[in-house]
């Protein structure tokens, strides 16, 4: 090959790679405003309507108590708490299309985990492992962000298909329903949609007067008493980097009108109710 | 000597436009996964090559001139599939910047072709920047030892490369 050929490879090289930077640097000329709704618009088209999710959500809901835990517990105190949590959680998503319905199952677990159309379940075993209602929160936090943006009805259209789901709302059909809930709890969420859950939560914290320093906290305490690799614990199973979000959690700078309001909760007195 | 347009045969001309033609339909089908295109173009080339040079010459050039927007392609492919489906990347600046890069690289590549058809119809050679040049380097160098289907054999080039091991 010739000096002239390989000149001409370099040359079209140069241009390849010259149109690259301008699309590049041309996009970094856009204002943020733009750029966002043009490109990184977070709307997202989902071809299952809230009412079917919602309806969705019902099913397996019905599902969990009847087949897999018998036993929701329900006493007074652990009720009185996971309402006011719960209640100031989602009085700071005044746009949700959730009614939340938390749950809490008597299982030493320390796990929660989400279905679709705002149901939260929440194992005993994570109320005793937190050392405050905060934590508790951080936790529901990050739930609601997989709720609100519609990450369980994504993974599950992902997985099973419109038609199946669709099939499920009308027949309720308790095999399918079953193969719903396995999937739910133990196909993860990608890295992708833990980020947008954690940074839903930072927010909510905030807007919840909660220190989103909480996340740090409850993943400090998870790293602490080694449990952060303990595939048992399926909250954290799919979150093998656990520093990086309590670096991002210590890292959120919060307004200057942020005032952090403690829960007005004797925690040691809810954790000997459980 | 280059041939000239009245030297070139018809089928010449056909053959040599539908390597940059075939690459159209097969793009087409191929869209999903781009690598039919690239099949379907070695395929084209052995097929044709000994047909005569210059439809080995347009052959070549279109074969070589797609694998740099094949590649692009399936990058392109890759890091969608990772971002859309697999939700392993993130939507980012780069990738907005890669997939204007892509699309400006397959307009070019379009329009080159369709060029490139027309004047090969017409037994006119065109040179696409690199490839063109390599092409013509490879088919019309002393060194390329094909014998094609509309020439003479050659003696002279035939015998100067491979000799027996006793003369």
């Amino acid at each position: 090959m010739n000096k002239k050929i390989l000149l001409d490879g370099l040359k079209s090289l140069g241009i390849f790679g010259g149109i690259f930077i301008l699309f590049y640097v041309g996009l970094n000329l856009l204002s943020e405003d733009k750029k966002n709704k043009w490109f990184y618009s977070d709307e997202k088209i989902s071809l299952i309507s809230y009412e079917q999710e919602i309806a969705l959500g019902e099913l397996i809901d019905e599902y969990i108590i009847a087949s897999q835990y018998k036993n929701p517990l329900t006493n007074k105190t652990i009720d009185s708490m996971m309402w006011a949590v719960g209640k100031r959680l989602q009085g700071q998503i005044p746009t949700s299309e959730y009614d939340y319905n938390i749950t809490v199952l008597d299982n030493p677990q320390i796990n929660a985990f989400t279905i679709p159309g705002g149901n939260i379940y929440v194992f005993s075993g994570l109320i005793s492992f937190c050392d405050s209602p905060e934590q508790l929160a951080a936790v529901l936090a990050h739930e609601m962000g997989h709720v609100e943006k519609r990450h369980t009805v994504d993974r599950l259209a992902r997985e099973f298909g419109l038609s199946v789901l669709f099939s499920i709302m009308t027949g309720g059909d308790t095999v399918l329903l079953s193969d719903l809930y396995q999937t739910l709890i133990s196909s993860g969420f990608s890295r992708s949609q833990e980020k947008e859950a954690d940074q839903f939560a930072l927010n909510l914290l905030e807007d919840a007067s909660i220190s989103p320093k909480s996340i740090a906290s409850f993943f400090r305490k998870l790293n602490r008493e080694n449990l952060a690799y303990d595939e048992k614990i399926e909250l954290v199973m799919t979150h093998p980097h656990n520093n990086s979000r309590i670096k991002a959690s210590l890292n959120h700078e919060v307004d200057d009108t942020f005032d952090e309001i403690p829960f007005e909760l004797n925690w040691e007195e809810i954790k000997a109710a459980l | 000597m280059l041939p000239q347009p009245h030297e070139l045969s018809e089928r010449e001309k056909e053959d040599a436009m539908g390597a940059y033609l075939m690459m159209f339909a097969s793009l087409a089908t191929s869209l999903p996964l781009p690598i039919i295109n690239l099949i379907a173009a070695v395929i084209y080339y052995y097929i044709n090559r000994k047909k005569g040079r210059f439809i080995h010459f347009n052959c070549l050039q279109s074969l070589l001139s797609q694998l740099p927007t094949t590649l692009v392609n399936w990058g392109l492919l890759y890091w969608g599939l990772q971002i859309f489906f697999f939700d392993n990347y993130e939507l980012s600046d780069y990738f907005y910047a890669y997939l204007g890069f892509s699309i400006i690289a397959n307009l070019v590549y379009f329009i080159f072709s369709l060029v490139a058809a027309v004047r090969a119809r017409k037994g006119i050679f065109m040179y696409f920047i690199f490839f063109g040049p390599y092409a013509y380097q490879k088919v019309y160098a002393k060194r390329n030892r094909l014998s094609y289907d509309n020439e003479d054999f050659n003696p002279e080039v035939e015998q100067s490369v491979n000799t027996p091991p006793f003369q």
